[in-house]
């Protein structure tokens, strides 16, 4: 009943000047609890993610990190009895307000999958997906932004010569790149990560590492991941959840060199999870 | 004990074979009826032209003044054909699809069911009793409607035919749309898509190879279609002249002329059928080409070479939310044509009900129809039953999957469900009634039904096999059973539920005929006196003949009660359909991981 009623309302409503993403917080979840119909998945989560940072999500399965994860763009709205409750603020505006344009939202807020999710498209017709939908038809201006969003997520030479071959014959790390260069061409202030790599081998791996490196120049990162040195290498501020809460938060350095908490303790050191 | 395994594999060589010929049958058959319908055209085609014949625009077979190259010309009927079935696939197309998309991401879930389960009795709604609707309802309402003399021609059969491929296409796309993985509407949705914007630029384009397949599956069955047409089209055989001129197709050419002609008239109309299953072939092949093949790519372009380029993403999405609401529209036409057809004939034959049964003094008309009509389903099952049942075992236990003559197989058959039925009546017609000397008898109608049905069974069986999990057949097999025995003690037994849907399917087939069996079994209103070698018409034959052929008001009122029933037998055979499935679990029960049943997608 609710989604109705913002879905509603969101058409009234084109906000795409009210993000504002020069401030230095790009992020600020306040007392976010979340529920998936009786079970009580977040437990009173506070994060502030600084702009331009990479932030890792880190913990155990089952742990909440996803979810967080999700409730940032609001893709927790297609599962069945999600419920949620504080606040979460993105470029300023609180995300969960009534009014809330949905689809701005998630432009600038962009995702990247657990598995590569490329749709059954030409390369080309994958990057300019995002543009196409808000309103871009200008071919100039097209191959533009498909030129450019390759070229960030450093793939241009591999595949301007396949641009017109379907993304489903790449590689399975070529697909997962193309996803992010996908993302990128919507041009987004955040970028989500859901455990990019875990299906993807140890090459494929380190050049979206690499990737990652380069593109917190422009984009705010946040990855969740299961694999620790993946963490331990790229992220700039790392949180450590458990059972739904975040145990600790603060600088990756600090985190795996000298933990506070002694569950982050035992987790970093392999001992549980 | 060298020579009890010699022994035992050399059986096995032994019934494997039996399960290959019956595998076979199939291709026999397709090739049966091609070089039959050749071979009794050929007469015809040399002695008309095949140019006169194609190309001809006079059609005027018993003016024997007429030299026979201007007597003979079907491009009239030729032209018909292809306008009818443009009109329907057009309109059947758009309509299906939409209520396909409506009926997986809009519905709300409650109305999901009804919903489809509507869609899925008119698939098996017989179309004697579409063309009837037509001809009693449809063409006096565009007659009042234009303000003319005819209300019939091409409008009609359209209407009539999208109504009838619309189950089809609807089905298929629904099943297409339901097989696109859920991660490309995560992903369209993470872009900032919004949900229509998702539907129409990323599923319906995934979904794109199933909905082309229920597309072409439905040009076939809207071009082979007969009795439908032949009551609404006018069946005078001049070209259209506009949507509601008298025209002819095809099918109805041979269906109308086939009870009289003889000699060259005979060859002529076959030869017409030659010329529809050359039509239908293609079209098959194009399908199976289709899978084969369903990525295309688009040309290389030549980019601008511009990387810093300002774009002004704007929301929006207009044309999306106006897709869906033309979705909800045309859903809702979909419900009440198909719910108003069926209100109808019940309505108008309740009240009629004791015409059949002899209230004005006539012979009972239902007795013999049910006589005749379980005549034929039986000597049908009977040949086809084995048959088909044999030829699944063969292609899912026994051949190599995937090798050649497995796809020459599966090929054949989806030929053969193809073909549609007026062709099966000219062969039926050609080699039973007439070669075989049987005349219009029960038998050649239950003969040439058997190969009808012969594909529902093949594939029925065949995925009820394909859902039992090898594990089964290796413990059977590890215990030191044979593999004989192991197909007829642990294989074929899991399998019942799929042999008795193939029954229940089969029946609704046979009970749904008349293009087939007008010549075969004839449509005689007694009962068999000679009991398999005497004529006798089914339920949907007399429909079609008191519809048609009656000239009193009697016989229009038998009519609508013998639609009535026939209604009541496809429901039946639904709800039939509908319990085995309760009962015996289907392939369901096999399968390790649940199905997903429906893709939940949230407004978001």
């Amino acid at each position: 009943m609710e989604n109705k009623k913002t879905e509603r309302k969101d058409k009234t409503k084109n906000s795409v000047k009210d993000f504002d993403f020069t401030r230095d917080v790009a992020i600020n979840i306040d007392h976010m609890d979340l529920w998936y119909t009786q079970f009580h998945a977040i437990k009173d989560v506070s994060l502030e993610i600084k702009k331009g940072e990479i932030t890792a999500f880190i913990g155990p399965s089952g742990c909440g990190k996803s979810t967080v994860l999700k409730s940032l763009n609001r893709m927790n709205d297609l599962v069945p009895g999600c419920r949620i409750t504080g606040k979460i603020e993105i470029g300023g505006q609180d995300i969960y307000a009534p009014g809330v344009n949905l689809p701005m939202l998630r432009k600038n807020v962009g995702m990247v999958f657990q598995k590569p999710n490329p749709f059954p498209k030409s390369v080309y017709d994958n990057i300019a997906y995002a543009p196409r939908i808000f309103g871009i038809r200008d071919k100039k201006t097209l191959d533009g932004i498909v030129e450019s969003s390759l070229r960030k997520a450093a793939m241009w030479d591999e595949l301007k010569d396949r641009l017109n071959k379907s993304a489903l014959g790449l590689s399975g790390g070529q697909q997962q790149r193309l996803c992010i260069a996908r993302a990128l061409a919507a041009d987004p202030a955040i970028l989500l990560m859901d455990e990019p790599t875990s299906a993807l081998d140890p090459i494929s791996t380190g050049k979206i590492e690499e990737l990652c490196d380069e593109l917190k120049k422009s984009v705010t990162i946040v990855i969740v991941t299961h694999n620790m040195q993946q963490a331990a290498r790229i992220s700039d501020k790392t949180a450590f959840f458990l059972l739904g809460e975040v145990i600790e938060y603060g600088e990756t350095q600090q985190i795996f060199s000298a933990p506070v908490k002694a569950e982050t303790e035992r987790y970093i050191s392999g001992r549980f999870g | 004990m060298k020579k009890v395994e010699k022994k035992a594999s050399h059986n096995g060589m032994a019934e494997k074979w039996v399960f290959f010929a019956c595998a076979a049958f199939s291709i026999v058959a397709v090739f049966g009826i091609i070089i039959f319908i050749l071979v009794s055209s050929i007469p015809a085609l040399a002695e008309i032209g095949v140019f006169n014949f194609l190309f001809g625009t006079n059609w005027n077979p018993t003016n024997t003044n007429l030299e026979a190259s201007e007597r003979f010309g079907i491009l009239p009927m030729l032209v018909g054909s292809l306008c009818v079935t443009f009109g329907a696939l057009i309109l059947g197309g758009i309509l299906g699809v939409f209520a396909a998309l409506f009926l997986v991401y809009w519905c709300p879930e409650k109305f999901k069911k009804p919903f489809e389960q509507i869609i899925n009795v008119f698939a098996g709604v017989p179309s004697v009793i579409f063309g009837f609707f037509g001809m009693t309802v449809l063409v006096p309402a565009l007659r009042v409607m234009f303000n003319t003399d005819s209300g019939s021609g091409i409008l009609p059969s359209s209407l009539v035919l999208m109504l009838m491929i619309l189950p089809t296409v609807a089905s298929m796309s629904k099943n297409a749309l339901r097989s696109v993985p859920e991660p490309y509407y995560e992903g369209a949705l993470a872009l900032g898509a919004t949900k229509e914007q998702a539907i129409f630029t990323v599923m319906l384009p995934a979904a794109r190879s199933g909905v082309i397949s229920g597309l072409i599956m439905g040009t076939g069955r809207a071009i082979g279609e007969t009795m439908a047409v032949i009551m609404v089209c006018g069946n005078s055989t001049s070209f259209p002249s506009g949507l509601l001129s008298s025209i002819r197709t095809l099918t109805a050419n041979i269906a109308l002329e086939m009870s009289y002609a003889s000699g060259l008239h005979r060859n002529a109309l076959i030869a017409t059928g030659f010329v529809l299953l050359v039509f239908i072939l293609i079209i098959n092949l194009s399908i199976s080409f289709l899978k084969k093949d369903s990525k295309g790519s688009a040309r290389l372009r030549k980019m601008a070479g511009v990387t810093d380029t300002k774009a002004e993403y704007r929301q929006k999405g207009l044309f999306s939310v106006i897709g869906k609401y033309v979705s909800y529209v045309l859903s809702a036409i979909v419900l009440i044509s198909l719910v108003g057809i069926l209100l109808y004939v019940i309505i108008r034959g309740v009240p009629n009900i004791g015409y059949v049964f002899g209230i004005d003094g006539s012979t009972p008309a239902i007795w013999p129809a049910f006589v005749n009509t379980f005549t034929i389903i039986f000597i049908s099952l009977i040949i086809a039953f084995p048959i088909g049942t044999c030829a699944a075992v063969y292609l899912n236990e026994y051949a190599k999957p995937g090798s050649k003559i497995v796809r020459a197989i599966r090929l054949f058959t989806d030929t053969l469900s193809g073909i549609p039925s007026i062709i099966f009546g000219l062969f039926g017609n050609i080699l039973f009634v007439n070669l075989m000397g049987l005349k219009y008898s029960l038998l050649a109608g239950g003969l040439t039904m058997s190969l009808m049905i012969l594909p529902t069974i093949v594939r029925s069986v065949e995925e009820s096999l394909i859902a039992i999990p090898d594990s089964l057949r290796e413990a059977s097999l590890a215990c030191g059973a044979s593999k004989l025995y192991t197909l007829m003690h642990v294989i074929l037994p899991q399998a019942l539920a799929g042999m008795l849907t193939a029954g229940v399917l089969s029946i609704g087939r046979i009970v749904g005929e008349s293009a087939a069996l007008l010549f075969t079994s004839g449509s005689t209103r007694n009962f068999p006196s000679n009991w398999l070698l005497s004529p006798g018409g089914t339920f949907s034959v007399m429909v079609y003949t008191f519809a048609t052929e009656g000239r009193t008001a009697t016989d229009a009122n038998k009519a609508y009660a013998m639609a009535f029933i026939l209604i009541i037998l496809v429901v039946a055979i639904y709800v039939a359909l509908g319990l085995i499935e309760y009962f015996l679990g289907g392939e369901r029960k096999w399968k390790t991981k649940k199905p997903k049943e429906k893709i939940k997608l949230k407004t978001a």
